[in-house]
């Protein structure tokens, strides 16, 4: 499903149903999941679409710029030292019409539940995306239409073992990178104190012939984008 | 004509430069507010460009005043003794225009609402919108059923301010009431589960679902959700709706009132029962 598609291209998966058909002089997309249905019509017979796993921020409204992983079991990072580990994000999925200059989709969906968190209190917190993952220290097996794999480089500068139970991403200048089997993003966590981190995506897949998503989330007017840094001081 | 004299060596064409003057100054303040508001639109927030573009606007206004002053002939220390029994006078006639400028200041560092927030204004029966815009003067709320209001700033300032989009959640709440006959654990865990499956019920501040009372007809069962700020309102009026559905699906019932009535003679009722039956027959 992910890439480049031109006209009479088809596809299900569990309840999703996805087409896009030349008829007389347009082209018809029809995308459909449950009771979900988007139909538009591209008066140039031309058209490309691409489809793209792009920043789980969308849905189902646009209401958050960070995404929140909580790990299923907290990880105790040693002092002074560096690790990696590997946790799961959602998906979402872009549908853009291929030219368009402010690559902006023009559908969203997704094949999972969503949730949202605050992250730090109430007053001067923020609303988070939330997604409860397990970590582990190999490449977890994922559903690449439902799931992603994030690589978090952990850098504990403090001289304590420090918990980390939640990881906060900002979502401008997420990078995400896909393949054949596995949609990945890259970050990297600096332990500042007991309670306080910077995480920040790097700009790279996971493995080598990777292709990477649209970004779409960004501030306007500033188009490319470096990766941003998220300071957690609510508690890691 | 141009050169014709209106009053001591003022002329025409003085005037006309002092018009020209003053207006190229007020072009000037509205080119820089363009300018800010397209650079900076998605730098800062609403409010503090609107407040930021008034600054400058007045200020050119003010310039543009004082630039034309010496051109019209105008000697400002001719006015210090008139000027201060006008302002006495001034001050009298305008007591509530400036109390409604200084409150417009104030609110204005203070900052208890921006442009855009859900307030309620003047206590639990003031007025309940959507802030349109902060002013020197007043304030314009657009209430829910669309209607714009104009309140004095000094309203705004002295009474109370209830602002809903302060902080980024809200709670709300409800008492569900069940039968006696009905399983609470499972009408609980079956709410549980509507909360964990709706996205803007947040998952921190954790929801609470318990057995909160035991009433006279049902037991009553407290639901607590948080919900983000801007989300509060749809998502009470939707999760009461599915609770209630997704109760009656499992056969648990919200039960109407009910009491419960002895009789003294139970026996002695019954006959009498009898006796009004067999007349109607």
């Amino acid at each position: 499903m992910y890439g480049s598609h031109k006209k009479d291209y088809q596809e299900c998966i569990e309840n999703l149903h996805l087409h896009f058909k030349g008829e007389e002089d347009f082209l018809k997309y029809y995308r459909e999941i449950g009771e979900d249905i988007v139909e538009k019509r591209f008066l140039n017979k031309n058209c490309e679409i691409v489809i793209n796993p792009i920043e789980p921020l969308n849905l189902p409204k646009d209401l958050a710029s960070t995404l929140l992983i909580e790990l299923d079991e907290p990880v105790m990072v040693s002092p002074r030292s560096k690790s990696k580990i590997f946790a799961k994000f959602p998906i979402e999925i872009g549908v853009f019409v291929k030219g368009d200059e402010f690559r902006d989709p023009f559908d969203i969906f997704s094949l999972v539940n969503h949730k949202y968190t605050t992250y730090g209190d109430i007053k001067t917190g923020r609303i988070c995306k939330y997604w409860k993952s397990d970590a582990s220290q190999k490449i977890p097996t994922t559903d690449r239409y439902k799931e992603g794999v994030i690589q978090v480089n952990m850098m504990n500068t403090t001289r304590r073992w420090i918990e980390v139970t939640n990881m906060v991403f900002t979502g401008y200048g997420m990078k995400i990178y896909y393949d054949e089997n596995m949609v990945s993003l890259m970050a990297k966590m600096i332990i500042q104190t007991e309670d306080q981190s910077e995480t920040k995506f790097l700009n790279s897949g996971m493995r080598k012939g990777m292709r990477k998503s649209i970004e779409t989330l960004r501030p306007k007017g500033t188009i490319p984008m470096k990766g941003e840094k998220f300071i957690m001081e609510g508690g890691i | 004509m141009l050169s014709e004299t209106l009053y001591s060596d003022v002329t025409m064409l003085d005037v006309l430069i002092s018009l020209i003057i003053f207006s190229v100054i007020i072009l000037i303040g509205k080119i820089i507010i363009m300018n800010l508001k397209r650079s900076l639109k998605d730098k800062i927030s609403k409010d503090r460009l609107n407040t930021l573009s008034k600054i400058i606007y007045y200020s050119s206004i003010f310039i543009g005043f004082i630039a034309i002053l010496p051109i019209l002939r105008v000697d400002l220390s001719g006015f210090l003794v008139a000027g201060g029994i006008m302002a006495i006078v001034i001050g009298f006639a305008s007591q509530s225009i400036v109390t409604n400028l200084i409150s417009g200041i104030f609110l204005t560092f203070e900052r208890p609402m921006r442009v855009d927030d859900v307030v309620e204004i003047g206590g639990p029966n003031g007025t309940v919108g959507v802030v349109e815009d902060i002013r020197i003067i007043s304030t314009s709320i657009r209430t829910f059923d669309g209607v714009y209001v104009r309140i004095p700033n000094e309203k705004v300032f002295t009474g109370n301010i209830s602002n809903y989009l302060e902080n980024i959640a809200r709670r709300f709440e409800y008492t569900v009431g069940i039968r006696y006959s009905d399983d609470a654990e499972k009408a609980v865990e079956i709410i549980n589960q509507l909360i964990e499956e709706e996205p803007m019920a947040l998952k921190n501040p954790p929801p609470q679902v318990f057995v909160g009372n035991l009433g006279s007809s049902s037991v009553d069962i407290q639901v607590r959700i948080w919900a983000p700020s801007s989300e509060w309102f749809q998502v009470r009026m939707k999760m009461l709706w599915m609770i209630k559905k997704t109760l009656e699906e499992n056969g648990i019932q919200v039960p109407f009132t009910q009491q419960e009535v002895w009789f003294k003679n139970e026996l002695e009722h019954a006959e009498r029962g009898d006796e009004k039956r067999g007349r109607l027959d």
